[in-house]
């Protein structure tokens, strides 16, 4: 084990503040929400809820990748680019139901069943809470903390299991031949294929 | 969920007429809808998110399978109690009808006999209708007599019941 990630996001207007370890959100705060912009102030802390989980999982894959990456290798540097653009640009895509389950969105409640959040990756894409749920921010904060830790912990679950699952077989395929990739990717930004 | 006119419209004539044409046209507009799979893949995935307590994905993995999973007295039935879970009172009182419906609707095909088998879409709504009759099936076969394929289930209580697939 590392030392923990630590991110800690703050806005000033609307005033939200988060900080998230390790991909548990451990402080959320903001200030008492206008019952009549209750629909915009649970857009806006979605969106801001969603960059701060962005940043806090870059901030993991780099220490990851600083500790148990691979060797520097421009190659394989330029196809990862490539295909990090790729998803960036369907990042908002909705696929089709697969004929096989894939984990991309998981979902979390308070205890109170009040508080509704649904994570796909980094994208908090539902955050649901009545009015009379919003009326004290402290426990609004603690609601929306718990369900979206749910929502997260839920997610990486069934990523985990996944990835158990197909740990075997992937484990048995040879190393990519990066440099013919790396033509490749060059290939398609260049739009020939 | 949205159900398409069309699936709502074939549905109320079938419960107005019920006649085997208008069972026919029902089960013909359900399997020409692009997200019907006889095979029902979210059906393992909804079982396990039932059993975890994940009723918000139960909704949404069923609903995208819709409306090709219209109609399949499991779908309503875990709708029904995951809406229910989230205190959504009135979808799942919608769900609970549309289940009732669907096995209403399996149930009335026939008699489940050789000569006048049950017709479903779907093999998982033969056992939600044995579930729903109250008696348990101890082992399978398949039958193919003259082109048509019957799923027959001989039940704990000496009594084969007959399915068709259609």
């Amino acid at each position: 084990m590392g030392t923990p990630i630590r991110t800690t996001v703050e806005t000033e207007h609307p005033f939200f503040h988060v900080q998230i370890v390790d991909g548990v959100v451990e402080v959320l705060q903001f200030d008492r929400i206008d019952e009549r912009g209750h629909a915009e102030f649970l857009e806006r802390l979605a969106a801001f809820l969603s960059r701060a989980l962005a940043q806090h999982a870059e901030e993991r894959l780099a220490d990851l990748l600083a500790r148990f990456g691979p060797a520097p290798d421009p190659q394989r540097e330029a196809v990862m680019a490539f295909v990090a653009e790729r998803l960036a640009s369907a990042a908002r895509s909705r696929p089709r139901p697969q004929r096989r389950w894939f984990p991309d969105q998981a979902d979390g409640r308070d205890p109170a069943g009040d508080v509704h959040v649904s994570v796909a990756g980094t994208d908090v894409v539902v955050l649901e809470a009545p009015p009379h749920a919003l009326e004290h921010p402290g426990r609004a904060a603690q609601a929306i903390m718990t369900a979206l830790n749910l929502a997260s912990e839920r997610l990486a679950g069934d990523i985990d299991s996944l990835a158990q699952r197909r740990g075997d077989r992937d484990q048995q395929l040879p190393e990519p031949d990066w440099a013919r990739m790396a033509v490749l990717a060059q290939r398609y930004r260049q739009g020939y294929v | 969920m949205h159900v398409p006119a069309r699936v709502n419209e074939a549905l109320r004539a079938h419960l107005d007429r019920d006649t085997p044409e208008s069972l026919a046209l029902l089960q013909g507009t359900i399997r020409s809808e692009p997200t019907f799979d006889a095979s029902c893949p979210w059906h393992e995935r909804a079982t396990f998110l039932l059993q975890s307590d994940r009723h918000d994905e139960v909704i949404r993995l069923i609903n995208a399978y819709m409306p090709g999973a219209f109609l399949s007295p499991d779908a309503h039935l875990m709708l029904s109690h995951a809406h229910e879970q989230i205190r959504d009172v009135d979808r799942s009182r919608l769900e609970a009808y549309r289940a009732t419906t669907a096995l209403r609707v399996v149930v009335d095909s026939g008699s489940g006999t050789r000569e006048r088998p049950w017709q479903v879409l779907r093999v998982i709504d033969e056992y939600a209708t044995l579930r729903h009759l109250r008696v348990v099936p101890a082992a399978q076969r398949l039958v193919i007599d003259g082109g048509r394929e019957f799923d027959v289930h001989a039940c704990e209580d000496g009594v084969e019941r007959w399915f068709e697939l259609v």
